[in-house]
């Protein structure tokens, strides 16, 4: 597979932005700047932007209470992300969502969710309309191991495999499901195996690896769109912080941790593209400085912006068919 | 009636009677390895190629199967690699008991290429003879870590060439005759073929099967599928009926076991059509090929190259290239040989 350089360096810029934006907001909650609950994607980045590169701007996204890294993957603006981090009036979701609730439409991501395992109905779903419609997206669907476990991932895959929706599951194995290891929640290593069961291909890839995650998921688009139906793809990764920023962690052994972040995603794939003389170290550079800058600038957007006020408490909090009383 | 006894002289040393005449006295330790890798079978080529999933379950009944026929066969001890899956304690489980003593070895789990090639390394000295459960990836680490030790290799896969399909109750047999000492290493084994990788003279690597100079940048999702990315090819072994990158060496011109491999390069020339992936006949061009002798070195037209080894994409080599098939590889039981030397001496006979 050839990848164009322009992919290339998008790549590498999406990674960078997940891992600055993420590490301005644990700095920011830690000094109690931030409301709220925060759950940062710091060492997943390659799973998130090799998915979101491969799919089409017009292609749907749903995701996780890990949503950050895959708001920015999908092109999301860092502007109204920490806004909406801070509660404010100019962010995704006029500042009621949170951290756990950005949503941008117009980029095709349908939302992160705080609910384990609820994305999955929400793509399923999405991935129907489009089959109705016949609009020729598909649908990227995050969630993680322990959302595996759950009643929504096996009823979702079953229909879709069913009705052969355009929907790539993206099961993003971090190795924990919260708290959990996931040898003490599943007696299996590979989750991409319970594809089998719904006769739909499954295959393990190392989440680590940017282009391993393009790779495969440039596949399951290709059979997507094709109408061959959904694929499970498993992104073995590993999440660098806590479950939450603030979490003790006593949970894991800090050599573990250690040796995952020598796999480090973004060094490993600086790395390559300079082994493959596709960048300079000066590209690089320039590239951490702008995004580093995008980052500041997204915290001055947030803090210069106003509150919501009170009296838009109950606004845009039910779609308008309930507003109008067409649905109770 | 013809019969045949193991009579243990010592730790290791064991005599084998037939018709009451000593026909071999072998030093043996009665152990059997068994390396189950829980990663093979799981990579983009069930996406790309239609190729069967290999849950690691069945590996487990796989080792079920083993352990107790070795039981069975009066083989003293298993000595078997841990993994994070835990192939082998599902096994155990299931079983409730054995009559074989099971050891998995103390070694830090990884759940990388570093547990096939420490576990390896130890059976090595430990074992009579190793089965591996796993494909050619598996094998080619097992290839780095074993010396004379033969090997069973199993296939978990629909895309293998060195590993071979056998019942793991029949493997087990093979191996458990070995063990016991009734048939010799030496009389059912053959040391395979294998490629060893230069650059700039300096030995890197090597592969079983195939050495594809590629076209990649990166190495990604490690297999490789796509005809266009291959640039040159080099094979231990080819047969039409193989499948993967060694089927275009034998459909250009089969090599098995003899003391040769074979060089091509793709461009434009000849055009066929080969299965380098399950389910795939893919169009390919052939600009040339030619057969080689074993030892001698095959220089790489193409300098500083993503190598893929045994199908997957993993070794970036810089400057001069060059390659060599040599008989250095793993010693492979050939399993129908070595139940036949065993049935011969009455090692399936009951008092």
């Amino acid at each position: 597979m050839d990848i164009p350089k322009e992919i290339l360096l998008t790549m590498y810029e999406r990674m960078v932005r997940i891992r600055k934006f993420e590490e301005k907001a644990s700095e920011l909650f830690a000094k109690g700047v931030l409301p709220g609950f925060i759950h940062t994607y710091v060492g997943e980045e390659a799973t998130a932007v090799g998915v979101c590169v491969a799919l089409r701007d017009d292609d749907l996204v749903t995701s996780t209470h890990r949503g950050h890294g895959h708001v920015i993957s999908k092109g999301g603006d860092p502007r109204y992300m920490m806004a909406e981090l801070y509660g404010k009036e100019t962010g995704y979701c006029k500042g009621k969502g949170g951290s756990m609730h950005i949503a941008d439409p117009d980029k095709g991501m349908l939302g992160a969710n705080g609910i384990v395992g609820g994305g999955l109905p929400i793509a399923t779903g999405a991935g129907l309309s489009i089959k109705l419609r016949n609009s020729n997206q598909v649908v990227a669907c995050f969630f993680g191991d322990g959302a595996s476990n759950q009643g929504t991932f096996h009823e979702s895959i079953n229909m879709s495999s069913l009705w052969k929706l355009p929907v790539i599951y993206v099961c993003e194995n971090n190795q924990y499901g919260e708290f959990t290891p996931q040898k003490r929640h599943q007696a299996i290593t590979d989750i991409s195996q319970r594809a089998t069961a719904y006769g739909i291909p499954g295959i393990t890839v190392d989440g680590m690896d940017v282009v391993a995650v393009y790779e495969a998921t440039k596949e399951a688009v290709k059979r997507a769109r094709e109408g061959n139906g959904p694929t499970l793809i498993e992104a073995k990764c590993y999440r660098f912080h806590g479950h939450f920023v603030g979490d003790p962690q006593l949970y894991r052994d800090q050599a573990e941790v250690q040796k995952w972040m020598e796999r480090d995603p973004i060094p490993s794939f600086e790395k390559q593209l300079l082994e493959s003389n596709v960048v300079t170290e000066e590209d690089l550079r320039k590239i951490q400085e702008e995004v580093q800058h995008e980052i500041d600038e997204a915290v001055k957007f947030a803090e210069g912006s106003p509150y919501p006020s009170d009296k838009e408490a109950l606004e845009d909090i039910y779609t308008d068919l309930v507003e109008e009383g067409r649905v109770r | 009636m013809v019969r045949v006894c193991s009579l243990s002289l010592d730790d290791r040393e064991v005599a084998c009677f037939f018709n009451g005449k000593v026909i071999r006295i072998s030093k043996m330790k009665n152990t059997v390895g068994i390396i189950a890798n829980p990663q093979s079978g799981r990579d983009i080529r069930r996406l790309v190629a239609h190729a069967s999933v290999f849950d690691n379950m069945e590996k487990v009944n796989i080792v079920e199967r083993l352990l107790f026929t070795l039981g069975q066969l009066g083989v003293r001890k298993v000595i078997a690699m841990p993994d994070g899956f835990g192939i082998v304690e599902a096994a155990l489980y299931h079983l409730g008991r054995t009559t074989v003593d099971v050891e998995l070895v103390k070694m830090p789990v990884l759940d990388n290429w570093e547990d096939t090639y420490r576990a390896a390394s130890i059976m090595d000295v430990e074992c009579d003879v190793i089965v591996v459960i796993g494909g050619d990836g598996t094998n080619r680490i097992v290839a780095k870590a074993v010396g004379d030790t033969p090997i069973i290799p199993i296939s978990t896969g629909t895309n293998n060439v060195f590993p071979y399909m056998i019942e793991a109750t029949i493997a087990s047999e093979a191996a458990a005759s070995i063990a016991r000492g009734v048939v010799g290493k030496e009389e059912a084994s053959r040391k395979s073929k294998k490629i060893e990788l230069f650059e700039n003279g300096v030995f890197r690597d090597i592969a079983l099967i195939d050495v594809a100079v590629t076209a990649y940048s990166f190495v990604g999702a490690r297999a490789v599928w796509e005809p266009k990315q291959i640039l040159e090819l080099v094979v231990s072994r080819g047969s039409p009926s193989n499948i993967g990158l060694s089927s275009i060496a034998g459909i250009l011109n089969e090599i098995d076991d003899e003391d040769a491999g074979l060089y091509i390069e793709f461009g434009k020339g000849r055009k066929m059509r080969a299965p380098i992936s399950p389910g795939m006949l893919s169009e390919i061009e052939i600009k040339d090929f030619r057969v080689f002798p074993l030892g001698e070195m095959v220089h790489i037209k193409n300098s500083q190259a993503l190598l893929a080894v045994d199908g997957e994409r993993e070794v970036t080599l810089h400057g001069e290239i060059s390659a060599r098939v040599v008989r250095n590889g793993p010693s492979v039981v050939d399993c129908k040989k070595a139940l036949s030397l065993a049935a011969h001496r009455g090692f399936f006979e009951v008092d």
